[in-house]
């Protein structure tokens, strides 16, 4: 196999992964029995919120005003609220669910690779073979790849997801993800809501403890209908055969964040991870890392941030007229290895906003940023990525809701790749909510791209694989994906 | 005046309600209990008054209370919302009419002008679930846990009785129990 036919299928299984494979989500049933109410309360095809239910997440996944008066399951007491009155001599009351509040859900893709010849075929199943095993060749030599369906992939996850609160001020959410030969607990935190008090400053200070994703934005993180991240998962060092994985917003962090919303219209988040990363090299080392972070956003009209009020006054529960702008920044800096082996200090940063403007069904998306890292791969080259991206949807009925998204990203580097490096992908797809709880996705990937960095374009999510120095449009995948949670 | 009052209202009084009025006792039974269904007559002759005061649906803990609301037709009812959040009502019978979305502490009313029932929903929170029974007359009743109940004041005569309930399915809703009252008259309604 020549080393492009190599670095096609390790990029296409990748990507495939990533665009498909991957998409935990938030929605999580263990809510719907503790209020007792649907998931189309807080989702449209989940795990995608509507106002009402970014609101209850933004809130510490509380109900507005008292969440205690919401609750409709059974509580254990694990002390009486008079125990309030005589802290610090009592522990601070809390209460349980009487049942385990834990969901399960299912979650995978089926993809078809329907052009012969495009790089979504280079990959397995794609690849012909002979009767001996050897790839089939044509005649100047070069393997031959065939259109290709397969539903192997379509569970390829699952989730449980714990989530509640132990009273109106302290509140809890986890996910482990199960994939074939790994467990990763993708969050497990604390948030302790109102710490200055729900009545000298309701919603203002809550303060985030343990494992999440960084609060870039306004939204939640898995706020898009067709792929798995709000902000697109653009990883600088797997483009450049580096071996860190920080992507701002979707890598999980151990972290302190202080969040909230001011006065229903202004959120903001601040944020703190001080951690290690372990990289091989003449090591393998475990090195210091750290991540500061932060957004500030504002919503003009529609429901309020924090859900209080009447804000919405619509009779769907995804609509609303409305317009938020968020402004974010991100500081990292983790440890690679260098050409030695020796450790060589990354340090990335990432500014970039995103806008939401919605008008009644009718949903736009909008967002740019840029990505600074100074050693970000082996050579030690520095790598600049800028990204746009768009997405605009339509809630046709509750149960079928197509969306178009486009990903753009350029890079840039010192050394290795030439002017031009770029790649954009469009990803059409349509939602249908079978029932409150299953959706299943179909959706089709269109890459353009000029030239590629060298690790390919996993990194952005992309299969495109073309010759260095060429430009070209690819039709790469259609898919399905089968999402369950009960 | 107290003597005047009584004498206007005697013939009203009277030509609403016939001098042999009975009484209709019984059960409601189905596989899920008859508690809380309401039992109705159909149709019974004359006119009949509606109340001047509304009557009330509230929203609470996002739950719609009473689950059942009998009412006579040309009553209105005044929809509350006593949660946190905001509620709709809609309904998909009969005519149809969505009432709008309001918020907390706020209430909006609709009168009720044609016999039927109506299925009551929330567009907001989709589990939510009521319903108000319009009734032509007045005889009409919510049974027991245990299922009894007991409808006064139905003159003597035949009726079709029918009952709306959550052991009663959507398709035994029209099913129609005949009953003939003569003073204190028993039935059950089997599901």
């Amino acid at each position: 196999m020549d080393k492009r036919f190599q670095r096609v299928m390790q990029v296409s299984a990748v990507a495939v992964l990533l665009c498909g494979g991957a998409r935990p989500a938030l929605a999580i049933p263990a809510f719907a029995r503790k209020y007792q109410t649907s998931c189309t309360t807080c989702h449209t095809a989940w795990p995608k919120l509507n106002p009402f239910g970014e609101a209850f997440r933004r809130n510490g996944f509380r109900f507005p005003g008292d969440d205690s008066d919401a609750i409709k399951q059974q509580m254990i007491k694990l002390g009486a609220d008079a125990y309030k009155q005589i802290f610090p001599r009592a522990v601070w009351p809390a209460s349980l669910t009487d049942s385990l509040p834990v969901a399960i859900g299912f979650i995978g893709t089926a993809t078809g690779a329907p052009i012969a010849g495009s790089s979504a075929t280079a990959a397995n199943p794609g690849i012909e073979h002979n009767p001996d095993g050897s790839p089939k060749l044509d005649a100047n030599g070069n393997p031959i790849h065939a259109p290709y369906f397969s539903l192997a992939g379509l569970t390829t996850e699952a989730h449980l997801w714990g989530g509640g609160s132990f009273n109106d001020s302290l509140s809890y959410f986890g996910e482990v993800t199960f994939t074939a030969g790994s467990v990763n607990i993708e969050r497990g935190y604390l948030i302790f809501d109102d710490i200055l008090g729900d009545q000298v400053a309701p919603h203002v200070f809550n303060l985030l403890v343990g494992k999440n994703f960084a609060t870039m934005t306004s939204f939640d993180n898995h706020s898009s209908y067709v792929v798995d991240g709000y902000i697109p998962e653009i990883n600088v060092a797997p483009m450049f055969r580096g071996t860190g994985s920080f992507t701002p917003g979707i890598t999980e962090l151990d972290t302190l964040e202080l969040n909230g919303t001011v006065a229903g219209r202004i959120s903001y988040s601040l944020g703190w991870n001080a951690g290690t990363n372990d990289i091989i090299g003449a090591g393998p080392f475990t090195m210091p890392s750290s991540d500061l972070y932060g957004h500030v956003g504002f919503k003009l009209g529609g429901m309020r941030l924090d859900g209080e009020g009447l804000g919405q006054v619509s009779s769907k529960a995804w609509e609303e007229t409305a317009l938020t702008v968020d402004a974010f920044a991100y500081h990292s800096e983790s440890y690679y290895t260098n050409d030695q082996g020796a450790p060589l200090l990354d340090t990335g940063f990432t500014f970039g906003g995103a806008a939401r403007a919605q008008w009644r069904s009718l949903e736009l998306d909008v967002g740019a940023m840029n990505q600074s890292h100074n050693h970000p791969d082996s050579t030690g080259t520095a790598v600049n990525a800028t990204t746009a991206w768009g997405e605009v949807s339509y809630v046709v009925f509750p149960w079928l809701i197509p969306a178009l998204r486009v990903e753009w990203t350029r890079l840039s580097d010192d050394l290795q790749i030439p002017a031009g490096t770029s790649l954009a992908r469009v990803v059409p797809g349509v939602n249908f909510l079978v029932r409150p709880n299953i959706r299943v996705l179909l959706y089709a990937d269109v890459e353009r791209g000029g030239n590629a960095p060298p690790g390919g374009w996993s990194g952005a999510g992309g299969i495109l694989a073309l010759p260095s120095g060429t430009a070209g449009t690819e039709f790469e995948t259609v898919s399905a994906s089968l999402l369950y949670a009960y | 005046m107290r003597s005047l009052l009584f004498a206007a209202l005697v013939p009203l009084f009277a030509a609403a309600t016939p001098a042999l009025a009975g009484e209709i006792t019984g059960r409601v039974t189905s596989p899920k209990g008859g508690g809380g269904a309401v039992v109705y007559v159909v149709h019974a002759a004359g006119q009949f008054a509606p109340p001047t005061k509304p009557a009330e649906m509230d929203q609470r803990k996002m739950s719609f209370v009473p689950y059942i609301l009998p009412i006579l037709v040309g009553t209105t009812v005044e929809f509350k919302n006593d949660d946190q959040v905001n509620h709709n009502v809609f309904t998909p019978d009969g005519e149809g009419y969505n009432l709008g979305t309001w918020g907390p502490g706020q209430s909006k009313a609709h009168l009720f002008d044609k016999a039927g029932v109506y299925t009551q929903l929330c567009s907001l929170h989709p589990e939510m679930e009521a319903y108000i029974v319009v009734a032509q007359n007045p005889y009409f009743a919510v049974a027991k846990e245990d299922g009894t109940f007991t409808i006064a004041g139905v003159p003597d005569g035949t009726y079709q009785l029918r009952a709306v309930g959550k052991g009663i399915k959507k398709k035994e809703r029209s099913k129609d129990f005949p009953v003939t009252v003569a003073g204190k008259t028993e039935t059950t309604l089997a599901y």
